[in-house]
């Protein structure tokens, strides 16, 4: 089976300070690396593929700096890695993206399954699955916690279905789906491993091919700032008001403060 | 000249991070208070290349350079020391000198194994109850051969991981003549008849780490157990502990760091005459020492690290790295106390650990005075 991967390469997102004045996010000069969700991805993909054979293939678009940060994603075990470096996909919107990718996968051609996190850890915004399975007209299921590769009667021929489950908060809803298609991906699928120290060494030695737009055949009209037609008007964190309640007297701030944990749910009456 | 780190070597720091985040420092106050070994810890460590540091790719190993390896104890030591103290001793003293002097029967029969510690870690037996420091004049534990096989009589002491070893690679009198050539390297597997493991030492620090004393009793194993070459066992000896002192200089910088990022966090939020301690001359002063002694230190560990990699001489650096580093942990641990007030000297807080294990390294693989002495030998001459 073979497993084309989507990861972005995010913000460290523990660094992320915010300046108490403006609110603002600083957010520059911090590490780029890949989050939990392109993470257990991948995971499920190498998983996929100890059990099914086949290959794995990590897509990556971003800043030079993926040249470094993709090498993780071969040290866990992808076995080759594409990057899409280009100036003019900076600054594209969910649907610039989407169409990078989409193009992408088109141009590598043989694959079996899309894996990829439902959401990115930075900004969340859930539309890179969807917007790429209708680009390539494929099936999609969100919200994935468990997948299954459904057996053919045939053992030798190739897998043609997978058996998901969608994590609905408080139901799962199982789903058969064929291959191949889009599935998103949520950090309780799996725990993603830790490359060992050998594969790390040498997982510059792996296939890693740098692609720019002309290898994919998209235009600065397609994609990038031009092309895109979300803007983000403001990104502050939210104000924290804090109720600074004190009371002077130790018996009814006991009281108090019991009856404030059992309305929050903490303290069960 | 070049002071960044490959991204390898930054991806595998990360990775040793994450897994002592996760596996080591969540444990290492629960295993100091019971002095207990984390073996589940150990079985994991094995797949992700942490016990096969000094054994070549060919024989199961990770086959990597000592500034990983430097960097990996530094990580493991910022979480729990004894547990760092047990993957140095495997690596940079049991299994170092069977990589390095090993025959390839000898490789192939145990490096693979010790590389995943399925059946248990290695150790190196050098001190005894009468003597550390002097392993010349001191070593008492012998060796005949009878036939084909060493017969080997005596005891040793301190020996780390010899509880939880496969194998303990031993220094014995094999000439009773004395002097440098009398001593030999022998490999003995801790099942064999008349080696006795005793109770764990009980200790100030380092307390996961298992230390024991050995007596050999009529010990026999095959002839070709010898390690290297028949006399050699002390030129090994010192080989050995050249590479290893990289390694407890390593950990010392992850305990140094680890305490003052603890002290770091306290001072800022800590107020006294009301302002946070952090704004205190006094408290920044400490700070700013001990960071700077560390960064120092750590330099030097990954020049001799490094030197080491090139296949330089690095008997002077690795001693001078130990030196420093293990004095400055010391101090550096000492002063985070100070910072935490009453609570750095609580157990409540990990700091008052850090002490006790940093407290070692100053007298392991090589006290601070040999260090000196190494130092004041190769500058003299
Ligand atoms: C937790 C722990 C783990 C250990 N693990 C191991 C192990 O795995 N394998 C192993 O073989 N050993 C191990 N040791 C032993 C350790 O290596 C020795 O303790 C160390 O080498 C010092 O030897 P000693 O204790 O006999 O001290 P001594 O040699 O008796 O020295 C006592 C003091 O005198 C000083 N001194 C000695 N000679 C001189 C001199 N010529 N000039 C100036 N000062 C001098 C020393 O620096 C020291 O301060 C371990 C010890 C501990 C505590």
């Amino acid at each position: 089976m073979n497993i084309i991967v989507c990861m972005k390469q995010v913000i460290d997102l523990e660094q992320i300070r915010i300046k108490p004045n403006t609110r603002e996010p600083v957010i520059e000069g911090l590490p780029l690396l890949f989050g939990d969700f392109e993470k257990c991805a991948l995971e499920e993909a190498i998983r996929i593929k100890e059990v099914h054979g086949g290959k794995v293939t990590a897509l990556a678009v971003g800043s030079p700096k993926l040249r470094d940060t993709i090498k993780e994603a071969l040290a866990m075990g992808a076995d080759e890695a594409i990057i899409l470096i280009d100036p003019i996909f900076q600054d594209s919107d969910a649907m610039g993206s989407a169409r990078v990718l989409a193009r992408t996968i088109e141009k590598v051609g043989e694959y079996d399954l899309i894996l990829l996190g439902d959401s990115s850890a930075d900004e969340y915004s859930g539309e890179i699955p969807p917007r790429i399975a209708e680009l390539l007209n494929l099936p999609q299921v969100g919200f994935v916690r468990e997948i299954e590769v459904v057996a053919d009667n045939d053992q030798m021929s190739e897998p043609k279905k997978i058996r998901v489950a969608r994590d609905m908060e408080d139901s799962l809803e199982v789903i058969e789906v064929d291959l191949p298609a889009v599935i998103g991906v949520t950090s309780e699928l799996n725990t993603p491993r830790l490359a060992p120290l050998s594969a790390i060494l040498k997982a510059s030695r792996k296939p890693m091919h740098e692609w720019r737009s002309d290898d994919i055949g998209v235009t600065a009209e397609e994609v990038g700032a031009r092309a895109s037609v979300v803007e983000m008007l403001s990104n502050l964190a939210p104000i924290q008001d804090r109720k600074g309640i004190i009371y002077q007297d130790v018996e009814e701030g006991v009281i108090e403060v019991i009856k404030a944990l059992q309305q929050e749910g903490v303290l069960t009456q | 000249m070049n002071f960044q780190l490959t991204e390898e070597q930054q991806m595998w720091r990360k990775t040793v991070h994450d897994f002592s985040e996760q596996e080591v420092k969540p444990r290492a106050a629960e295993l100091d208070a019971s002095a207990e070994f984390n073996a589940e810890a150990f079985q994991r460590m094995g797949p992700l290349g942490l016990l096969g540091m000094d054994i070549p790719e060919e024989y199961g190993g990770a086959g990597v350079d000592s500034l990983c390896s430097a960097i990996a104890l530094e990580e493991l030591g910022m979480a729990c020391g004894g547990t760092a103290l047990s993957v140095v001793a495997h690596n940079g003293l049991g299994c170092a000198p069977i990589s390095l002097f090993g025959s390839e029967k000898q490789k192939r029969n145990w490096l693979p194994k010790l590389a995943l510690g399925t059946d248990g870690l290695a150790a190196l037996a050098l001190t005894e109850p009468g003597t550390g420091s002097d392993l010349v004049g001191g070593v008492k534990t012998r060796a005949e051969l009878e036939g084909d096989e060493w017969v080997i009589n005596g005891s040793k002491a301190w020996i780390t991981n010899a509880g939880v070893a496969s194998l303990i690679v031993t220094l014995c009198r094999t000439d009773p003549s004395g002097g440098s050539r009398s001593l030999s390297q022998i490999v003995v597997p801790t099942k064999t008849q008349g080696l006795h493991i005793h109770p764990a030492e009980k200790k100030m620090g380092m307390r996961a780490s298992p230390t024991n004393a050995l007596t050999y009793e009529n010990v026999r194993v095959p002839k070709d157990y010898l390690l290297g070459k028949m006399g050699r066992g002390l030129h090994q000896t010192l080989e050995i502990l050249d590479g290893g002192r990289i390694g407890i200089g390593s950990i010392s910088i992850g305990l140094a760091q680890a305490a003052i990022n603890g002290a770091i966090g306290y001072a800022k939020e800590r107020e006294t005459f009301g302002v946070p301690l952090a704004q205190h001359q006094a408290i920044q002063w400490m700070i700013a020492d001990a960071i700077t002694q560390i960064e120092a230190a750590r330099l030097l560990i990954y020049r001799a690290a490094w030197l080491k990699d090139c296949g330089n001489s690095f008997s002077k650096e690795s001693a001078m790295a130990k030196l420093l580093a293990t004095e400055m942990a010391e101090q550096v641990c000492r002063n985070a106390i100070q910072i935490h007030g009453a609570y750095g000297y609580s157990s409540e807080y990990p700091i008052e650990r850090m002490y006790r294990d940093a407290r070692l390294m100053t007298i392991g693989e090589g006290t601070s005075e040999i260090q000196r002495m190494v130092i004041a030998k190769r500058v003299l001459s």
